[in-house]
């Protein structure tokens, strides 16, 4: 069987297996057989839980030989950036430095509220060290390596969990973005993703980066994957100081509600320039689709960009400054260079930027009492070659490591809700994504009309084929 | 900081030892250009007037 199953969405397995139409076991050693047959040439995971994995199927397998219910994503293969506490592997957050580090002694919140909706943990996935990095690729593991064209960036740092789920080595696969780490992979990689609003979902067990920016959220080969894993993972968690005290519902059973009462309008300036051709026709074909002709600015973007630039570069240094001392040699150069520069930055540099923070915040919620949804591009051009160190737009060289993620950043910077959605056009071999923006805590929403561009076949997400 | 050209050696040379930090000179030219770069920010950044109530807005809770 389930070299098929294991190709269709969490949500199409979960109902195989609990209908008993397939087993989570075999469908666990499809995975497995999948991950063992891809992985060598794509390197997305750099942990393979199969113990784990055959362990809790064949336990899902007994509970539903009992009769009793299962959960929502009951067989689903699914694999987390290895930035995630997995219990008895060492969270190496893609560095050598941690690697060594003692196992973790439990699953960190999100992994095991996947599990406790059924979906199966088949290993931990590779990523740009410690998620300073938007390419995939990494020194120590190697790239992971875009499925649709292995000679090309993933994009990153949730590079593993893109090049998983796009090579159908796992349904859903979790990952963190920071600035972008999240949407930047989806959108070279063709894959749908969330990043929540900031402090919607627990960061207790992962590994941060740049505490007051972080954000966790699957990726998946559909909307309907995404809204049931953010289903299974949202509610309180006394362990993670930021989650917010806002009631979250879940989204899988409003996802078939219309969306012809959203205001949706483009965005324009900053996020209509400085980038290829490519990114700006994605958010005209996805605008089209959806009837949207009209266009609102963020004002003071550009400066927002870099508000978020320089809070990251601070609260990174900070975080690693210790380490910078002491084991500088063993960072990737590219990453340690960032963070000897981030620490010596002026305080008030970074006071200016939080304060800032709050001011835009408060503009751009000014918009959403006209529109509920703006739409703009993910990144500013399809995967690049891996290696490639500069990208030009406009007329102007700049560098790809800090530049991919020139449109997701500005947007993460105040937490809004974004998913992105996959394009694809005849002829190319590799797609590009678009951000389905909308206001604090309207996850439904941005959820909504990717399930809808996707269910009009606008939007797709494609195993990529194995050679 | 308009006026006068960022000199991000003399920043390197000035913050390595108060932090502690021992830079190779083969990092240098690399964190001399993200510096630098960070400077750029942060001088489009300054030159937004906020309030003096500005409030700093890391976590955001409604």
């Amino acid at each position: 069987m389930s070299g098929a199953l294991i190709d269709r969405s969490a949500a199409e397995i979960a109902a195989a297996v609990r209908s008993a139409a397939a087993s989570a076991s075999e469908t666990a050693h499809a995975a497995l057989a999948r991950i063992a047959e891809r992985n060598p040439s794509l390197g997305a995971f750099t942990d393979v839980t199969a113990e784990r994995a055959l362990a809790e199927a064949a336990a899902i397998d007994a509970r539903r030989a009992r009769g009793d219910a299962l959960g929502s994503l009951a067989g689903a293969p699914f694999a987390v950036k290895n930035l995630f506490d997995i219990a008895g592997l060492a969270t190496r957050a893609g560095s050598k430095i941690l690697r060594n580090a003692p196992p973790a002694a439990k699953d960190a919140t999100l992994v095991a509220r996947m599990e406790g909706a059924d979906a199966v943990l088949v290993g931990a996935l590779n990523m740009g060290e410690f998620a300073y990095d938007f390419t995939g690729e990494n020194v120590h593991d190697g790239p992971s390596r875009n499925p649709h064209d292995p000679a090309h960036m993933s994009g990153g740092s949730s590079g593993g969990s893109a090049t998983a789920a796009a090579s159908g080595m796992a349904s859903i696969t979790l990952g963190s973005d920071t600035n972008g780490s999240i949407r930047v992979p989806a959108s070279l990689c063709g894959l749908f993703c969330l990043k929540p609003t900031y402090g919607r979902l627990s960061l207790a067990g992962t590994f941060p980066f740049a505490a007051s920016l972080d954000h966790l959220g699957p990726l998946a080969r559909s909307a309907r994957d995404l809204a049931l894993a953010y289903d299974a993972m949202i509610g309180p968690d006394g362990e993670d100081a930021i989650l917010a005290n806002v009631a979250a519902e879940p989204v899988a059973p409003r996802l078939e509600k219309s969306v012809k009462s959203l205001r949706m309008a483009k965005l324009g300036g900053y996020f209509a320039q400085s980038g290829h051709p490519a990114a700006f026709e994605a958010v005209e074909r996805i605008a089209k689709a959806l009837g949207v002709d009209n266009t609102v600015e963020l004002r003071e973007a550009q400066r927002a960009r870099a508000a978020a630039y320089l809070v990251t570069m601070v609260e990174g240094a900070t975080l690693h400054l210790e380490r910078l001392r002491l084991q500088g040699n063993d960072y990737d150069p590219e990453v340690r260079d960032r963070l000897l520069a981030g620490a010596m930055l002026p305080g008030a540099w970074v006071a200016q930027a939080q304060k800032f923070r709050r001011w835009w915040r408060g503009e751009v919620l000014k918009i959403f009492e006209d529109v509920d949804v703006l739409l703009a591009p993910a990144t500013p051009c399809r995967a690049p070659p891996i290696g490639q160190k500069t990208l030009v737009f406009d007329g102007r060289e700049m560098m790809l490591r800090a530049n991919l993620g020139l449109f997701t950043q500005p947007i993460s910077f105040i937490g809004l809700p974004v998913a992105a959605v996959p394009v694809w056009t005849a002829g190319e071999r590799l797609p590009i994504g678009v951000q389905v923006i909308a206001a604090p805590w309207r996850e439904d929403i941005v959820l909504r009309v990717a399930h809808v561009l996707e269910r009009e076949g606008v939007v797709s997400a494609p195993i990529a084929r194995f050679a | 900081m308009k006026d006068e050209p960022f000199d991000a050696e003399a920043v390197i040379d000035a913050m390595a030892p108060l932090l502690g930090l021992t830079i190779d000179e083969a990092s240098r030219p690399q964190i001399k250009t993200h510096l630098e770069i960070a400077a750029r920010m942060a001088a489009l950044l300054l030159e937004h007037r906020l309030d003096d109530d500005a409030q700093p807005g890391p976590v955001f809770a409604s």
